[in-house]
């Protein structure tokens, strides 16, 4: 997962990506009867520590009875958060990552927040019309709710406009089809007199160099109105190997196959090292807005940003998510909503937007990212985020997305039928999830 | 002429069957061998020094670029001038852990080591055999008992945990005392005894001087294990201003990125005290090595 050419300041702003909300100061009524020590739990390090300490100075200002105290674990925060739940001592609000909330649920460590949110417990209630529904909704399990967004990317479609002036092709708009996308990628393709491709229509979902990464396939199952798990988590038959999510599965592996429009792994090995994209040796990027920061950064760099390409069932997109839950055995619960509340919706919150995409509409507002640029089309697509397939069951990892992995990339290697091929990971994720 | 040219040759071998070719033949494989393990060895401290003076980009450039150019010192600033980096507190903490474990380790082990090797007791090989097992236990199984039980004793988010057990005794130096206890010839003791020595002067006059070796690699090995040590620090330590050297080292790698050239750099400079104390101790060290059995001789 971890790529070397990232710099301290892309790793600010890659591992932050953001928290939520709210614009308003909690409830008086509640700031005396709050005191103690709450404990919060972090995997950010080193700058990425800022927002927080931001937060918790405000906070601390605004309850001076209650006491912050942030436990960073640079590395290994999962194998520390597993020994702290083993002897209940686990801090009371914890940062979790999204491939981890279907496990967490299921041993019962988070605390249900609805409660808190409609203010029966704690008397300090949070209106959640503030969030971007699409992404406060991540935070559901099952209609529950568990987590506050800290942060989250949607996928993003990078484009470098010198080299669609240059091949005289229009800029993606966010009214572009899978048509439009695919005609602008084969133009943009050249090969070279010796026959190798010199440039590439496009980069794909692509996570540090993995063309096959799940999360960034799923808008174009999701555009074509597939899926590749049953909403309950129970099964994958009808779902990984349905019409239409074979279909998108056929078109997007065509763009290596037959089409030739995009770098396949091994170019992309054989390039390491270097940024394909901001080298120019591709005209279009399709990945989180973790790049984003930098990109800007570089003025000598022409490029703009537009919502994913829709499919036959509209406009779809998936997300990274990271979010904060509360411990169910936490001693100082009270305190310990102010607190996510404060960094989820409050004040908090506003530190946190500084690094990261938030999820609160007027921190977002008020920031200019709806209007920005380069952030308007990402903010947008927020919007249209389906909910993630790893928080169904947490057998999600083992039982369908590392076989499917591992399915397509045969495929990609050796050919075949994608429907049988599908239908067989399909079975077989049936089998391992009924066990 | 026939007979002079063939007696000749009796007396005087080819020059491949000289000794003299053949030691020097010897020699040139030996000194391949050692040219080529000593690069296995050293490419890795080449690689980290020279990436520490490198930008990102470059680091993984291929084919690679040996020579740094330019050269890049700010990554050694951007290591030690970061205010989430305090490494004078990382390294004064990895400190503090040294003291307290390397004392309590070549403490208690001596002690229990020289009652394994010397002193008498029902079911001794029993125990030993007990204590050696507790060595073939994978660390991994016993990380969450110990957590909870030392959770239980309040410990967590101090040094107790890590340095307490220390001075309980540990079964690798226990193992490495005894055996080097037990080449000492026993006449030593049995003089002391003569003399009116007690079992604890014994060990104070003549073991624990006879034994400097064996404790040299004890200590260095120590701490070379304790500097680092990732996990158990991370474990029990909640604090940042807790922490120690090696999890300092780990802010410069994110869930997602690597900042590599800063790590480098921080990597370079808190690799010097195991440097500093290995070449301190090497003579001691190199010599407790092969008494002790620790390498084929």
């Amino acid at each position: 997962m971890k790529k070397p050419f990232f710099v301290l300041s892309l790793l600010v702003i890659a591992s932050m990506i953001l928290a939520a909300c709210g614009t308003t100061t909690p409830a008086t009524p509640t700031v005396a009867a709050l005191s103690g020590v709450v404990r919060v739990g972090s995997w950010d390090s080193a700058d990425a520590l800022t927002p927080f300490n931001n937060a918790i100075t405000s906070f601390e200002a605004a309850y001076p009875g209650v006491t912050v105290q942030l436990e960073d674990v640079p590395s290994g925060y999962g194998d520390k958060l597993l020994a702290e739940f083993a002897s209940g001592t686990a801090p009371d609000i914890f940062q979790v990552g999204d491939g981890d909330v279907a496990k967490f649920a299921a041993q019962g460590v988070f605390e249900p927040l609805d409660p808190y949110i409609a203010g029966t417990i704690g008397n300090n209630p949070l209106d959640t019309s503030v969030f971007i529904k699409a992404v406060a909704d991540i935070g559901k399990v099952a209609g529950t709710t568990y987590l506050l967004t800290k942060d989250s990317s949607p996928l993003v479609l990078y484009y470098n406009k010198t080299l669609f002036d240059v091949a005289g092709v229009a800029y993606p708009t966010n009214s572009w089809t899978w048509a439009d996308f695919l005609s602008a990628a084969q133009k943009l393709t050249i090969t070279g007199a010796d026959g190798n491709i010199i440039q590439w229509g496009v980069q794909l979902p692509d996570s540090w160099g993995d063309p096959l990464w799940t999360r960034g396939i799923l808008p174009i199952i999701y555009q074509n109105g597939g899926d590749i798990i049953s909403p309950d988590g129970k099964t994958a038959s009808g779902y990984l190997n349905s019409d239409a999510t074979v279909a998108a599965l056929k078109w997007y592996t065509d763009l290596f196959l037959t089409e030739k429009v995009a770098p396949t792994k091994a170019d992309v090995a054989a390039l390491s090292g270097q940024d394909l994209f901001q080298t120019g040796k591709v005209a279009m990027l399709w990945t989180g807005v973790w790049p984003l920061g930098s990109y800007i950064k570089d003025t000598t760099f022409v490029f703009g940003t537009a919502q994913l390409p829709a499919g036959s069932a509209g406009r779809a997109n998936s997300i990274c998510w990271a979010g904060f839950g509360m411990y169910s055995k936490s001693t100082n619960k009270t305190a310990a909503w102010a607190f996510l509340r404060w960094i989820g919706a409050g004040d908090g919150a506003k530190a946190f937007a500084d690094y990261a995409l938030t999820d609160v509409k007027a921190i977002a507002d008020a920031q200019g990212k709806t209007t920005d640029p380069y952030y308007a089309s990402v903010m947008s697509d927020l919007g249209v985020v389906h909910p993630l397939p790893d928080f169904t069951t947490m057998k999600f990892g083992d039982c369908v997305n590392t076989p499917f992995n591992a399915a397509l990339d045969q495929y990609i290697s050796n050919g075949g039928d994608l429907k049988t091929i599908m239908t067989g990971v399909a079975t077989a994720a049936d089998t391992c999830l009924g066990q | 002429m026939s007979i002079t040219t063939s007696s000749m040759k009796t007396v005087r071998p080819r020059f491949y069957k000289t000794t003299r070719f053949q030691a020097l033949i010897k020699d040139i494989v030996v000194y391949i061998l050692l040219i080529f393990l000593s690069f296995v060895f050293i490419f890795p401290f080449f690689w980290m020094i020279d990436a520490s003076l490198k930008i990102d980009k470059q680091i993984f450039l291929w084919p690679p670029q040996w020579i740094p150019n330019p050269i890049y010192w700010q990554n050694y600033v951007i290591a030690f001038t970061n205010q989430y980096l305090p490494f004078a507190t990382f390294f004064k903490n990895s400190m503090i852990l040294e003291v307290g474990i390397i004392s309590g380790r070549l403490l208690s082990c001596t002690l229990v080591a020289y009652g394994f090797a010397r002193l008498e007791a029902p079911g001794k090989n029993f125990w030993f055999g007990v204590l050696l097992a507790t060595f073939m236990l994978p660390g991994a199984v016993l990380l969450i008992p110990k957590y909870i039980l030392f959770n239980k004793l309040g410990w967590v988010n101090t040094y107790l945990p890590l340095i307490v057990p220390a001075w309980f005794g540990e079964s690798y130096a226990i193992f490495l005392m005894r055996q080097f206890f037990m080449t000492i010839p026993r006449e030593l003791e049995e003089a002391a005894v003569m003399d009116g020595a007690n079992t604890f002067k014994i060990l104070r006059y003549i073991i624990v001087p006879l034994s400097t070796p064996v404790l040299a690699v004890i200590a260095v090995l120590s701490f070379k294990d304790i500097w680092n040590d990732f996990m158990t620090p991370l474990l029990y330590l909640n604090s940042a201003s807790k922490y120690t050297v090696s999890i300092g080292l780990a802010y410069f790698s994110g869930q997602f990125t690597v900042a590599m050239g800063p790590l480098m750099a921080a990597s370079v400079v808190m690799l010097l005290p195991l440097v500093i104390v290995f070449f301190i101790a090497q003579k001691a060290f190199v010599e407790g090595i092969s008494l002790t059995g620790l390498t084929g001789r």
